[in-house]
């Protein structure tokens, strides 16, 4: 490589890199703006949703508990999470976070609220689906689980997908799913024990 | 500034080079986000925001930025005011954001603003880039919101969320493919109206010279 060409490939990726560093560092400053804890987010939410009182606690009770784990459904294993937890002050709703893996556009987050053993409220969270508007329009996908004893749930009946939006259906139902079993676990299993 | 570009570059991306209409630039979002009117406006001036800024950098940047790395450093620039843009619609806008956030990320990719980066930021000045942006952007936002209120009035009957009684409500309105018939009767209407508008601009051109000697021999011509 002569001298000259070697100069403007030097040349070339220093610009570039001081491009994005100068971005990075515009990017840093206006995070640490608009930053939000994703716990008070979280809570923000459940009292929205459920127009319920829930009370952030001083310290992150249960974070050492499994939160990880596999959902089956229909012929796949998929894997799941539950972010955030919280029971309402008035100790009727239990209220989880929960993040289904697998979807179009990435990881699913839901929203889904638990009262007297049954999902009472499904609401979709961040995620990058395109077609999630057909999920919410359709009038059975989301019906087959509200109202529907978590028991019979864990049983895993098998769920009618969304045609169109098959991997979509998979994300949320698997989402769904690691609520239902932290719920039946930690907190029946626990109350019980 | 020279007023004469100022007026071609600000009146543009309003008429001649519509991005919209006119160069058939980001039909994706166009067509995604205009299921309703407010939709399709914040999208609007989340688009309009990242070509104000990024014409403005590239702009600035023309003479340092080597041409053989001009297309990273473009998208460099361009993804960090669509990140921006994502950062301070979550954070204050949070509804708006779950409704239209997925397209805001497709911003980056948006012909609209790599177009005018390649071609008018990289090559014009800081304030005549920073116009270009702002007509673009005003320009691509009326598009959109023609677009929105009639998908919005025909598949929920309502404007601007405001609902109309009256009216028949056709749920097909709010699919993607009637959204394409909806933007190509609107491109047809739109471009009618342009090549009128040109086609008399034109002859009032022919005519300027007339006048003007009419004016010189006292309006003799005339």
């Amino acid at each position: 490589m002569d001298r000259a060409k070697r100069r403007a490939v030097l040349q070339s990726v220093g610009v570039l890199a001081a491009i994005a560093l100068v971005c990075g560092l515009l990017l840093g400053a206006v995070n640490a703006f608009t930053w939000v804890d994703p716990r008070t987010e979280a809570y923000a939410k459940f009292a929205a949703d459920t127009g319920k009182a829930f009370t952030l606690p001083e310290d992150d009770l249960g974070a050492d508990r499994e939160t990880e784990y596999t959902v089956t459904v229909g012929s796949r294993v998929m894997t799941a999470r539950v972010e955030y937890y919280a029971l309402s002050d008035d100790g009727t709703t239990h209220a989880f976070c929960a993040v289904g893996s697998g979807g179009y556009g990435g990881d699913v987050q839901m929203y889904v609220y638990i009262s007297g053993g049954a999902i009472v409220q499904i609401v979709a969270g961040e995620n990058s689906e395109t077609f999630m508007d057909r999920l919410e329009g359709s009038a059975s996908f989301y019906a087959q689980f509200l109202n529907v004893p978590v028991e019979q749930l864990l049983q895993g009946t098998g769920v009618d997908h969304v045609s169109g939006a098959t991997r979509s259906s998979n994300a949320v139902t698997a989402a769904i799913g690691a609520a239902v079993k932290y719920y039946e676990v930690y907190l029946t299993e626990g109350a019980n024990g | 500034m020279d007023k004469a570009k100022v007026r071609e570059t600000a009146l543009g991306g309003l008429l001649r080079n519509n991005p919209t209409f006119v160069l058939v630039l980001g039909t994706c979002p166009t067509i995604a986000t205009t299921t309703s009117l407010f939709n399709a406006f914040a999208m609007g001036v989340a688009t309009m925001f990242v070509l104000i800024f990024s014409n403005l950098f590239i702009s600035l940047l023309r003479r340092v930025i080597p041409d053989r790395v001009r297309i990273p450093c473009y998208i460099v620039i361009i993804s960090t005011f669509v990140i921006i843009v994502q950062m301070v619609m979550k954070r204050f806008l949070p509804d708006l954001y779950s409704s239209i956030g997925t397209f805001i990320d497709l911003i980056v990719v948006n012909c609209i603003i790599l177009a005018r980066a390649e071609s008018y930021a990289s090559c014009n000045k800081p304030l005549y880039s920073m116009l270009d942006g702002v007509s673009m952007g005003v320009g691509f936002i009326c598009a959109l919101c023609m677009i929105g209120i009639v998908r919005e009035f025909l598949a929920g009957g309502s404007f601007a969320g405001i609902a109309i009684p009256g009216f028949p409500v056709m749920d097909a309105a709010a699919s993607n493919m009637f959204g394409f018939i909806v933007f190509g009767c609107l491109m047809a209407l739109f471009n009618f109206l342009v090549q009128k508008w040109n086609a008399r601009a034109a002859r009032a051109e022919k005519a300027l010279p007339l006048a003007r000697e009419g004016a010189e021999t006292g309006g003799a011509a005339c």
